[in-house]
């Protein structure tokens, strides 16, 4: 329990300063780079991309 | 002083000590009494027979600093060799008694007559209260003067049998209770007990030890073996290891006894053999083999007597190849509950068992007047890894103070090449390898340490709400469709993080599903999730119910800071229509987590709680074999 302990706090503190979600159902990507960008050179589109679905 | 000549012999009389009121005529043996200026005979005593107490008439000594003369000497008889006890006169007239036992001295003060005390109540082992002290009877017995020498304080009569208890209180008192012939209340002796280098006396004026040259090269009346005894001085029964005769040594010279049955095998640590433990080194003098029946099973077990010249006795005890190294203890030191508990020091001794001990088998040489055959009522109380142990018999109890060892501690200490026999089952001093004691310190430390973390975290969380918005779709809007996608303003998370997405619909029997694409406008990543709100409600039989929820939420992981865009796309059924398309969602950036911190508690509870289960299942077992 020493040592676990420690590595038990370690992970925790990991996961809280990163942020790192284990168990999201999250998709990651990237959009395509022809996409056309709205005012203010926001990124806009309508096809493409589906987040992986 | 008083001079004269005996009445009986006449050879020259000399009274010394002012608190003397007979002497011993040194030619004759008579017992002579001043009476005012004259003496007299009172018939004639035994003469002191050689024993191998280290001291003599005349030695002078301080305790307290005060200065002292042994100026008497009397020999008693209680039936187990000669007892020697001196009259100590000191140099203020105070007077006092020496004794010997078990290589201790007990220096006893008068201290009066104690009304109603009655030998009959006083047993072996029972606790009594004496003058707002309290004390435990460790031996209560009688016996007679049948010699004497020098000054004494009265009238010595060998056809007396004198009736006396002895018993100890805490930090080593020891009192006498001295009840004569049982026809008057007990006189009190009060004292301590001391080491021989306490008594102030020089080392070089004590006897030397006569009885040990004649006790060294002894040989078995039985078999004429030769015995090597290692504790002549101390010995009083030796058992020889050739013809397992049984032999008496309390007289200065070995008689036979007994013929003993001689044990299966030989003794573990062999007879002789030296072995450091405790910081002493100690010599294997005696061995025995007791043994208790319970439900008509036969459970032995082994004990083997250690001598120290300067720390005297000591015991390993062997049983199911488990090892306790048990101290002679004074009964006054502990608080006794029989059948219950036990105090001593401060730490509290559960009863675990209470057996009738019978001594089967013995080898070598013991300090007491052992017997095969003899039994003793042992009681155990343990507090892991130590025990007290209470041996009691009709006429005296004795108390010993345990330490369970390893097995590897005594192999190493008698440097033993041959194994030890393994461990069988659980000993009732055996320390809990499982103790979780350490497991939830370590786990209370780090758990502190958590919830600090934890504190931290969420001070230092940016818990930011970077969108919260509200979707409502046009009526044309197709299921899945560009006509059923939205894309929210810019907006900035700040602090690299998770990000928690929560989706709220007004749904109802109904459901829709909401794709979120959250696109960082400076690389293009795409994080997406999707999440489906469904809730249906009813009646039937049973009454009312619901299913499913108007809310839920997703956690995208460590999500970097920049400006984002989130796009959402709708899906729904077509009769959604009717109950108007519209949800909202909400994005916060950078959440504590609660649950991370409970799963790291249960992490951390995880090990205390094995190690209790464990912890409890040895405990079972060992208490298993309790028979209180």
């Amino acid at each position: 329990m020493k040592y676990f302990g420690g590595l038990v706090l370690l992970l925790y503190g990991a996961m809280a300063f990163s942020g790192w979600e284990p168990f999201t159902n999250e998709e990651r990507g990237k959009v395509s780079g022809d996409v056309r960008r709205g005012p203010g050179g926001v990124l806009l589109w309508t096809g493409g991309f589906q987040g992986g679905k | 002083m008083t001079q004269g000549q005996c009445p009986s012999c006449g050879a020259p009389v000399e009274f010394t000590a002012g608190s003397a009121q007979v002497l011993v005529c040194s030619y004759c043996q008579t017992v002579v009494a001043k009476k005012g200026l004259n003496l007299e005979a009172h018939g004639r005593i035994g003469a002191i027979v050689d024993t191998d107490s280290p001291l003599r008439l005349g030695l002078e000594g301080r305790h307290d600093r005060a200065p002292y003369r042994l100026v008497g000497h009397l020999q008693k008889d209680h039936g187990a060799g000669p007892w020697d006890e001196w009259y100590v006169e000191f140099e203020n007239g105070r007077t006092a008694w020496l004794s010997e036992a078990e290589g201790f001295f007990y220096l006893l003060f008068e201290s009066g007559v104690e009304e109603g005390v009655e030998l009959e109540t006083l047993h072996p082992g029972e606790r009594f209260s004496l003058r707002n002290r309290s004390f435990v009877v460790e031996e209560r017995g009688h016996g007679r003067v049948v010699a004497a020498e020098g000054q004494l304080p009265s009238d010595v009569d060998p056809s007396e049998d004198s009736y006396y208890v002895d018993a100890t209180g805490p930090k080593g008192t020891l009192v006498t209770l001295d009840f004569g012939t049982r026809s008057r209340d007990p006189e009190i002796f009060v004292g301590q007990r001391l080491k021989l280098e306490q008594l102030g006396i020089p080392m070089d004026q004590v006897r030397p030890k006569a009885r040990k040259v004649a006790l060294d090269q002894a040989r078995c009346p039985q078999c004429n073996g030769a015995l090597a005894l290692r504790a002549p001085d101390s010995t009083r029964r030796v058992a020889c290891p050739y013809c397992g005769a049984l032999l008496d040594a309390s007289k200065g010279r070995l008689a036979f006894l007994q013929l003993l049955e001689k044990p299966d095998h030989p003794p573990l640590i062999p007879l002789g053999a030296k072995g450091r433990l405790d910081g002493v080194e100690w010599i294997c003098i005696g061995y025995m083999i007791r043994s208790c029946a319970v439900e008509g099973v036969r459970y032995p077990w082994e004990e083997y007597l250690l001598f120290n010249r300067a720390r005297g006795f000591t015991w390993l005890m062997l049983s199911n190849g488990h090892w306790v190294y048990l101290k002679p203890l004074d009964a006054g030191e502990v608080s006794l509950a029989p059948g219950s508990s036990a105090y001593h020091e401060g730490r509290r001794y559960k009863s675990f068992q209470n057996v009738t001990a019978v001594t089967e088998t013995v080898l070598g040489e013991f300090y007491w007047e052992v017997r095969a055959g003899e039994t003793a009522q042992a009681s155990e109380y343990v507090a892991p890894p130590y025990s007290v142990n209470v041996d009691a018999t009709e006429s005296e109890v004795s108390y010993t103070l345990g330490e369970y060892l390893a097995p590897s501690v005594i192999q190493e200490a008698f440097q033993l090449k041959e194994p030890l026999p393994s461990i069988h089952g659980i000993a009732p001093s055996q320390p809990n390898p499982h103790s979780s004691a350490s497991t939830w310190k370590w786990s209370s430390l780090w758990g502190g340490a958590l919830v600090l973390l934890y504190l931290v975290v969420n001070l230092l969380a940016a818990n930011e709400t970077v969108l919260e918005t509200t979707v409502r779709l046009d009526a044309e809007a197709v299921s899945g469709q560009p006509s059923a996608m939205r894309f929210s303003e810019p907006f900035t998370i700040h602090k690299r993080g998770n990000v928690r997405a929560e989706v709220f619909a007004e749904v109802s029997n109904n459901w829709l599903g909401v794709q979120g694409d959250l696109v960082n406008q400076e690389t293009g990543e795409v994080r997406s999730f999707y999440q489906e709100l469904s809730y249906y409600s009813g009646k039937d039989s049973d009454g009312s119910w619901t299913e499913g929820s108007r809310e839920a939420e997703e956690y995208l992981s460590a999500v970097a800071p920049g400006t984002y865009v989130l796009r959402t796309t709708a899906a729904f059924p077509s009769e959604l229509a009717q109950q108007g398309r519209a949800y909202k969602v909400k994005l916060t950036s950078d959440v504590p987590r609660g649950t991370w911190f409970c799963f790291a508690v249960v992490l951390l509870l995880l090990g205390p709680v094995l190690s209790y289960l464990r912890s409890s299942s040895f405990e079972s077992a060992r208490w298993a074999e309790s028979n209180n």
